[in-house]
């Protein structure tokens, strides 16, 4: 692993956990691979106060984050909606370190800058601080909701300011009704690798799959916050988490020998995401594949390769996984790096061990898929696949010890056995709860080890 | 910057960066001198390090395959022959001056009961073991097959027809490996068995099948994940690619629109 001269870029590790043993003619690779980033700032996980802790020197300014508030006219209906957002903006606002730099933006058809409201971004300090609770007092709900625009401006925002560190915190109670998908799918594309956004749907109102569509693009997180008196806490978690992040752009890059064929690349923890469509080609057996800012954190990845047979007895590198960071001199610097081997052999037994880790993602992925059809299948009025859908899930979620996703799934249906996976639809199921499970379909657990 | 040992350059020095195969060259034997690099242009067996000779198919010493990177169970006649000492087997033998046709390589051990007839004629002792059975490939294009094939195809098998002037090959089964396919014209390379000469059999992948010669003298078939797919004995349903499929005398292997290779024991 490499050392550094800054103390707060944190340090990696990659683990690789694979069975490397391919039978005669076998070429498919699977390997899971964990990487870990601690932190510099040596806050061990915990949260950071909003000053740095004592003794360790941070570097003013290294953050940027924009906080974007639905204020349509439905965020009026109760008043209780607009008034807690404007709480859970002030929690957040209070919870930026100080040197960060910020803006709060209201966002409806339009996006309109709240404060500071000069086209640029405020440097967190207390008299900011103040001056941005005063403004949030002119949020008021009335207006459509175009997320697109949202998005546009918060990109334009994050621009004056030069920093690595660009985030985003965005919350709609709605659909995105004043804008076609196509608009919001081009301001996604402008945006992807410039900040990235967590996202939050406060009530029932809003579409799963167009914030999760936005989080996955922004690599960030998206839940439900179901009663809007729990938005302060969402929020001021969020930051603390934006906070927490120490380093921006890692990227992912993957080398595969000649004649192989990368079948999926997939971040299976915390949550799964599937990554495969957005490799940029850095050489000719290279690639690369966004992960967005790291604080003290540890993710896992399934990556699997085709390659090419070479033979009983014979050993070839399948995969060389590297954690890269672009440096402002146009070079890369390679943070970590782990090694997935293949190696042919005619021991039966060798061969057709899975990896309990492998095994464990692979069942996970299958979990969040059988999730999501098989809600589908319920919207749609197809009681017999949704059924068979999440009983396969219940199952999984047993089997796995995904103790989360098993009590969503409970809201849902009825658990027969667990075991056999036989569950019974039930007859009502509140938005919320429905919303919840499919919000939270891709959080994943991992293998006890 | 490294050479790996099929001749790639690479800038990392524990997997070859193109290939991905090992850096190292596989251990030399304890008596071997000084260790030799491989020369850059020729590729050295990786197996037993020999020189690999222009594009060809086979190392000259141990039978490893370049073209699907195997090693083979081939044992060289200068092994069978009780050693002598003036000849240890395997010996890289990188001080010659001559390329290909290797015109100066040592005289080839004789073994003590081999005799001279008056005439100068040598008389080399047979193989160890003694009497191994013979194989032969018939390759012909087979109507019945043909037409079983026309009619469970659908649309995609419009505008074949069954070749008016296609003579039967006879192919001796020699070495251990023998390549069942088409020759592919870009780069030169030829299967073994080559089902491109006159009536071209459209259906048969470049590197359809392979049969393997087993310790029990007999040969198995086995499918390189053919596009189109091979059967055995008129059978409907295709192996499954890279399953061995023991074969028996007077077997036959189907592949493409309408070949038939009849496998016989002599």
């Amino acid at each position: 692993m490499a050392v550094f001269s800054k103390s707060n870029v944190p340090q990696f590790t990659v683990d690789i956990y694979q069975n490397e043993y391919l039978p005669e003619g076998g070429r498919e690779v699977n390997a899971i691979v964990t990487v870990t980033s601690t932190g510099g700032g040596t806050t061990g996980g915990k949260p950071l106060a909003t000053r740095a802790p004592s003794g360790v020197p941070r570097t003013a300014a290294d953050a940027a984050v924009i906080i974007m508030v639905d204020c349509s006219g439905s965020m009026d209906y109760p008043p209780a909606k607009m008034r807690n957002a404007r709480d859970a903006t002030a929690a957040a606002i209070d919870t930026i370190r100080d040197g960060v730099a910020f803006a709060v933006v209201a966002g409806t058809h339009q996006a309109r800058e709240v404060y500071p409201a000069d086209g640029r971004l405020a440097v967190a300090g207390s008299a900011t601080r103040q001056q941005a609770k005063q403004a949030l007092r002119k949020l008021s709900a009335g207006g459509g909701t175009a997320i697109g625009t949202w998005l546009k401006l918060a990109d334009r925002l994050l621009t004056t300011a030069d920093v690595p560190i660009r985030h985003g915190i965005l919350l709609t109670d709605g659909r995105n009704e004043h804008e076609a998908p196509e608009q919001l799918q081009s301001a996604l594309e402008t945006c992807t690798g410039r900040f990235t956004c967590d996202a939050r749907g406060v009530g029932t109102d809003w579409e799963v799959k167009e914030l999760t569509q936005i989080a996955s693009a922004l690599l960030g997180s998206v839940d439900i916050v179901a009663d809007p008196s729990g938005l302060a806490d969402d929020f001021r978690r969020m930051m603390e988490n934006a906070m927490g992040k120490e380093v921006a752009d890692v990227a992912l890059r993957l080398w595969t020998p000649q004649g192989s064929e990368i079948r999926f690349v997939k971040q299976v923890a915390p949550t799964v995401e599937d990554l495969t469509t957005r490799r940029t080609v850095v050489g000719p057996r290279a690639g690369d594949y966004p992960t967005g800012s790291w604080g003290d954190e540890s993710r896992d990845y399934h990556v699997c390769v085709q390659v090419p047979y070479a033979g009983i007895g014979q050993e070839m590198l399948a995969a060389r996984v590297s954690l890269t960071l672009p440096q402002p001199d146009g070079t890369t610097q390679v943070l970590a790096q782990g090694l997935a081997r293949a190696l042919w052999t005619d021991d039966m037994a060798a061969s057709t061990r899975i990896n309990p880790q492998v095994a464990h993602y692979t069942g996970q992925a299958e979990l969040a898929r059988a999730i999501q059809e098989g809600l589908e299948a319920r919207k749609e009025g197809d009681l017999d696949s949704a059924t068979a859908k999440l009983g396969r899930a219940v199952q999984l979620a047993s089997a796995s010890g995904n103790d989360d996703t098993a009590k969503l799934l409970a809201t849902v249906v009825d658990v027969v056995d667990a075991a056999t996976g036989t569950v019974r639809l039930k007859a009502t199921v509140a938005d919320t709860d429905e919303m919840t499970l499919e919000t939270r379909s891709t959080k994943t657990v991992r293998v006890k080890k | 910057m490294s050479i790996c040992p099929y001749g790639h350059q690479s800038s990392t020095d524990d997997w070859c960066e193109v290939c991905g195969h090992p850096m190292s060259f596989a251990p030399a034997p304890v008596p071997a001198p000084a260790h030799h690099p491989a020369p850059a242009a020729t590729e050295p067996c990786p197996d037993c390090g020999t020189p690999r000779e222009g594009r060809a198919r086979f190392c000259e010493e141990c039978r490893y395959n370049f073209v699907t990177q195997a090693g083979t169970a081939f044992v060289t006649p200068s092994q069978m022959s009780p050693p002598a000492p003036q000849f240890p087997p395997y010996q890289r033998q990188t001080s010659e001056p001559s390329g290909p046709s290797r015109i100066n390589r040592p005289a080839e051990p004789l073994a003590p009961e081999s005799v001279t007839s008056g005439s100068g004629d040598f008389v080399l002792p047979p193989p160890a073991p003694a009497a191994l059975p013979t194989w032969t490939a018939t390759v012909a294009a087979d109507r019945d097959y043909f037409t079983g094939m026309m009619a469970r195809s659908g649309p995609e098998s419009q505008g074949l027809h069954f070749p008016g002037y296609s003579p039967e090959l006879h192919i001796p089964l020699t070495g251990t490996q023998v390549t069942i396919g088409r020759r592919r014209h870009s780069t030169g390379e030829s299967p073994d068995i080559d089902l491109s000469r006159p009536a071209e059999d459209p259906g048969v992948s470049h590197k359809h099948a392979v049969l393997v010669l087993q310790p029990d003298s007999t040969w198995s078939l086995i499918d390189q994940d053919s596009t189109n797919g091979t059967t055995v004995n008129g059978s409907q349903d295709s192996i499954p690619p890279f399953a061995p499929v023991p074969l028996r005398d007077g077997d036959r292997v189907h592949v493409g629109a309408w070949t038939t290779i009849t496998i016989r024991r002599d």
